[in-house]
């Protein structure tokens, strides 16, 4: 009886704690990696702290999120133009940054419950 | 931006010297950068064939020394002879005077004749009896040094390892390149197979477009605190120089070129860190000990996982 009630309490948690991963709202696409690089930071312990762009990206494709990677890559390749060759911000809102920092947060909120739940 | 470089020198080099890509690149990275390469290696792993074939490549004049330990300063840099003809001295120049030298086997030279290459590395010219005499532009070092003598040889200070740009090791090949070497050897390997992929006008033209590529403030930064972080770091006795950081930045603009961008990111920088920084790095020796570290690599590698670059 005792493990019913947790197995249950486990899957009400779980569930509102992925309905709260709600995409955050940004204004262009250098918020929207800065909300990336946030999710990372907080979300992903096994990057250290100098990671580099190129290498979240491939460690985060051993994530299975499921999003469309060529299109990452080029927003984020716009990006660095912007970042770090003081090129003009890409247009659009980077909406593949946030799907993916949306992602990572169920996956890994996910995974937390998975692992508490006792069922 | 011509990203076709990097694979026409890379298939050129390829055509003689199996399973060396990375270190082919590594040569192309620090020759668009001005710098100087040491390729260290136990004898018979293809340093002076890839040294050679890639000279070949670039179009360049080359020129070897085999050092050794009864060599002069004058019989690499050159010297007065008597005319007989006009009764005058007249400067003969040494193998020195070219565009990519092969400093074989350097730690074999004694200091005098080490020290002589370092004006030629460092300053693109050389002084013999107070005249001083300007190198070719571009100009390139390539020195080999086999890490398992410890007889008869002159290990090189560290203000000359500091003027290497990158030391770049080259260990054994796995099973299946020692098994194409082998097969490809059957019959004779000839350099003259490497064609030239690049012309004076061309490669002029690089280097130029080397220069430009763009560092932003915040890059400089990061190289900065990566500069600091060498020097806070226990298991290290000499942190990084600022002239390694230089070489780093130069490389990592090279890097960028050979990529197709006009800017350097921080992935261009780690990318090239091991191979500029290690050997400038002197490893504690209480720490060797004790066992917390035997390779220099092993901290760089280190430190850049705690230095946040630009985001």
């Amino acid at each position: 009886m005792a493990v019913d009630g947790a197995a249950a309490v486990a899957l009400i948690v779980g569930f509102y704690g992925l309905r709260s991963v709600r995409p955050p709202v940004v204004k262009d696409v250098g918020d929207a990696f800065q909300v990336l690089n946030r999710t990372i930071e907080r979300f992903v312990p096994d990057l250290p702290v100098g990671f580099t762009w190129g290498e979240a990206v491939e460690h985060l494709k051993g994530y299975g999120v499921e999003i469309n990677w060529p299109k990452m890559e080029s927003t984020l390749a716009g990006y660095e133009a912007y970042r770090y060759g003081g090129r003009e911000m890409p247009k659009g809102s980077g909406e593949e940054a946030i799907l993916l920092s949306t992602q990572i947060r169920r996956k890994l909120i996910g995974h937390r419950n998975k692992a508490k739940s006792p069922v | 931006m011509d990203t076709g470089i990097k694979q026409r020198v890379l298939s050129e080099v390829g055509k003689v010297v199996i399973g060396r890509e990375r270190e082919a690149e590594l040569l192309l990275i620090s020759f668009l950068a001005g710098g100087h390469v040491l390729l260290e290696g136990v004898p018979g792993i293809s340093k002076t064939l890839l040294a050679k074939s890639f000279s070949r490549c670039v179009g360049l004049d080359f020129k070897r020394i085999q050092f050794t330990p009864d060599m002069l300063p004058m019989d690499m840099v050159g010297g007065f002879v008597f005319n007989v003809k006009n009764r005058e001295f007249e400067f003969r120049r040494g193998p020195v005077f070219t565009n990519l030298l092969l400093a074989d086997e350097i730690n074999r030279a004694p200091p005098k004749v080490q020290s002589a290459l370092l004006e030629a590395m460092q300053e693109g010219q050389v002084t013999v009896e107070g005249i001083t005499q300007k190198l070719p532009s571009p100009y390139m070092v390539i020195a080999t040094q086999n890490p398992q003598e410890f007889q008869g040889v002159y290990p090189l200070p560290e203000n000359q390892l500091d003027r290497f740009q990158m030391k770049v090791s080259l260990p054994y090949p796995d099973l299946s390149t020692e098994s194409l070497i082998i097969k490809r050897n059957m019959s004779e390997m000839d350099t003259s197979e490497v064609k030239e992929v690049l012309n004076a006008t061309e490669l002029e033209g690089i280097l130029r477009d080397v220069q430009k590529v763009g560092v932003s403030d915040e890059m400089i930064d990061y190289l900065s605190k990566i500069a600091e972080e060498s020097r806070k770091e226990r298991r290290l006795s000499l942190g990084a120089s600022p002239r390694a950081m230089v070489h780093l930045l130069h490389c990592a603009r090279a890097n960028a070129y050979l990529s197709g961008r006009d800017f350097a990111t921080p992935e261009d920088v780690k990318k090239v860190s091991s191979y500029v920084l290690s050997h400038r790095l002197r490893l504690d020796q209480s720490s060797v000990l004790t066992g917390a570290v035997s390779d220099p690599s092993q901290v760089v590698e280190d430190i850049f996982t705690r230095v946040r670059p630009p985001r």
